[in-house]
């Protein structure tokens, strides 16, 4: 299998500043990488780059021996498949004509496939399990459904390089899981490199093997996930006033407000969540308890919790989160 | 793995596959209406007589000549016609990813009527005093060659706009070209010969008995290889029902492909229009009822079904027209409105692409 290398490569539109500029990467099959940044710093530019589809500024992409910008759009339609995020009505198609479409690169003139070719597409659609939507019209399918008949139609393509452009965007976030997952289990079994741009900071941190990070200023970085977050390139790419990267967790938290301190005691999950609760009220969760005046201490009560707030002198006991909130805005 | 009990990947082809069947029923169906084509009139020949005719047992009888002279060029016309026009709106619903396009809609046949207009009165002006010469201007190939160039002007126009429209705005800048040729040609006829405009006053309606025998050729021509070039272009254009980004991804070349698309719609559009006039809603619901016919939008499996389809549809509306009727009122293209319009409505009004679409 080929890995696609690329050197001093630039990328962007002519007259205008590159996106990305004299960057070397290397990618190898059976890879799930990740391509990261805000919108509009160049992460679908590098995608239709690396898929041949628009032309670099400088430098050049291979995969494997053969320079991509001057493979034919055949040879080039036989190694690399891209899925898009646009959602382009494609009236009349059938999932299973859309996954048939993925062979053409594959077929004689006429585009007529073989026995082989059409288990190839019943494979691609069993893979990302959408046999069961192969008859139904892919205009009338939901967005979830529709982007994996589009990964099938990728996969029929057997590419050693596929890239996806935001494909999750649209989904929900257990829809997003399985996708990712699925993404990768694909690089894994098929050992074909797999780049999917995406927002999804947190799942690519858990299930990415490299992260590509376009930080902006024409940058990547190019990293196990890990070392990008401990070296606060995440941090530095995406923290807002108000948001940030909370490195020790690997999550994005909104940036609290500096409130009264208040210690949190009790047994966990419940004193994560309270703290929470009183985080967003605007409280400021301290664990020293030398420095706060009032204390809540969550603890089980039959089914359910019960919370006592106590400030040195008076002792109070609320049922719910929602009265503990109200009892210590009054105080 | 153990091979053996894997369950079979693609269920066993039926001997007789649906595209087969609904190939051999229409061409059966056409095969039929061919005859009963060329046997009903004014005047009846029986079919016997018919396949006597046409299998040159039976020259220089009086039904040789309305057969050989009168009907057959017609039929082929209409058969002809008829699969190149509904091929042009398969081509142009792919190509523009508009399931409303076809030739007519699009103003293509506007262009080409205008054009072909241009062409008579400019004979009619050039030979004003010479019948003879003006007549074989208003014939044959001069007539396609203006068809063309109106067609040309529209599709080259046409094609610049789908890049700033949306759809439907495009699909009515196509119906106003129309009228708009329409009224052209009105003032055009007006200031030349007014015995010859009225030939041409009949344009408003298609009819495809006004090709003659020697018309055949510079017909036949065109349309054939907008047929052929069409076959050429079934796969890359199949790619393009996925959008243009995913096409190029699967190797086309979306500029070749559009100008190569676009030359095949005018060699299927341009003769038709010069010969018979413009044929109304006919590219349109064809490829639709061959995609209901053929359960698939793939373009190469519904190739065959468009082609006969139309074929089949342009003869129905022919016989219909020619039967022997009391008066002689009925046209082809009130025929073809009746059957057009409701599945264009239909179409608007339930189909959910044509909805993405707008």
């Amino acid at each position: 299998m080929s890995a696609l290398v690329a050197t001093e490569l630039s990328i962007g539109y002519s007259g205008h500043r590159p996106l990305i500029e004299q960057v070397s990467l290397e990618a190898h099959p059976g890879e799930f990488i990740c391509v990261l940044g805000r919108n509009g710093i160049g992460k679908s530019t590098l995608l239709r780059t690396l898929a041949g589809l628009h032309a670099p500024l400088a430098g050049e992409v291979r995969l494997g021996e053969q320079v991509v910008a001057s493979m034919s759009p055949e040879q080039r339609a036989q190694q690399v498949a891209v899925v898009l995020t646009d959602r382009i009505p494609m009236p009349g198609l059938t999932a299973r004509d859309v996954v048939e479409l993925g062979r053409l690169p594959f077929t004689s003139w006429l585009g007529v496939l073989s026995t082989a070719d059409h288990q190839m597409v019943e494979e691609s659609l069993r893979v990302v399990q959408a046999t069961a939507l192969a008859a139904r019209t892919v205009d009338d399918l939901s967005d979830g459904e529709r982007q994996r008949v589009m990964i099938a139609r990728a996969l029929a393509q057997r590419p050693t390089m596929l890239l996806l452009d935001e494909i999750t965007a649209f989904l929900d976030l257990p829809s997003r899981v399985a996708m990712m997952t699925l993404l990768r289990g694909l690089a894994r079994s098929r050992g074909c490199l797999v780049i999917l741009s995406t927002h999804d900071l947190e799942l690519s941190l858990q299930l990415a093997d490299r992260l590509w990070l376009l930080p902006g200023d024409g940058l990547l970085i190019d990293n196990v996930p890990e070392a990008i977050a401990l070296d606060g390139h995440v941090s530095r790419a995406f923290d807002q006033q108000h948001v940030h990267f909370a490195m020790e967790r690997g999550t994005f938290t909104l940036t609290p407000a500096e409130g009264p301190p208040v210690q949190v005691a009790g047994e966990q999950p419940a004193r994560f969540w309270t703290a929470q609760a009183l985080k967003r009220s605007g409280w400021t969760v301290d664990e020293a308890s030398d420095r706060v005046s009032v204390v809540v201490d969550v603890g089980r009560d039959g089914d359910g919790y019960r919370w006592v707030t106590s400030n040195g002198e008076e002792h109070q006991t609320c049922r719910s989160l929602a009265e503990l909130l109200s009892v210590l805005r009054r105080t | 793995m153990t091979a053996p009990s894997l369950p079979l990947l693609v269920e066993p082809r039926p001997l007789l596959s649906r595209g087969v069947v609904v190939v051999a029923l229409l061409g059966a169906l056409l095969l039929l209406l061919l005859l009963a084509s060329l046997s009903y009139g004014q005047v009846l020949v029986p079919v016997a007589k018919v396949v006597d005719v046409l299998l040159g047992r039976a020259p220089d009888s009086p039904a040789a000549r309305i057969l050989l002279e009168l009907r057959l060029p017609r039929v082929a016309a209409a058969i002809l016609g008829g699969a190149g026009v509904a091929t042009a709106g398969l081509l142009l619903q792919a190509l523009f990813r508009n399931p409303l396009a076809d030739g007519w809609s699009l103003g293509l046949t506007a262009g080409g009527q205008f054009g072909a207009a241009l062409v008579v009165a400019g004979g009619g002006i050039a030979f004003a005093s010479d019948e003879v010469a003006w007549l074989r201007v208003f014939g044959g190939l001069s007539l396609v060659a203006g068809a063309a160039l109106g067609t040309i002007a529209v599709v080259i126009g046409m094609a610049a706009m789908a890049r700033r429209v949306g759809g439907i705005t495009l699909l009515v800048l196509g119906l106003m070209l129309g009228f708009l040729s329409q009224g052209l040609m009105s003032v055009v006829l007006h200031f030349t010969n007014q015995g010859r405009a009225r030939i041409f006053a009949s344009w408003n309606d298609a009819t495809f008995a006004g090709v003659q025998r020697g018309d055949l050729v510079p017909f036949l021509l065109p349309v054939l290889s907008g047929l052929v070039l069409t076959v050429v272009l079934l796969k890359p254009l199949s790619a393009l029902l996925l959008g243009e980004a995913y096409a190029r991804s699967l190797g086309v070349d979306i500029v070749r492909l559009r100008r190569w698309a676009l030359g095949a719609a005018i060699l299927l559009v341009a003769p038709v229009t010069a010969f018979c006039g413009p044929l109304i809603f006919l590219g349109l619901i064809v490829p639709h009822l061959a995609r209901g016919l053929r359960g698939t939008a793939q373009l190469t499996p519904l190739f065959p079904v468009v082609v006969l389809g139309g074929a089949l549809v342009a003869l129905a509306g022919d016989f219909v027209v020619h039967l022997p009727w009391e008066q002689h009122f009925l046209h082809l293209n009130a025929i073809l409105a009746v059957i057009g319009a409701p599945v264009v409505i239909l179409l608007l009004v339930f189909s959910r692409s044509m909805r993405l679409a707008s």
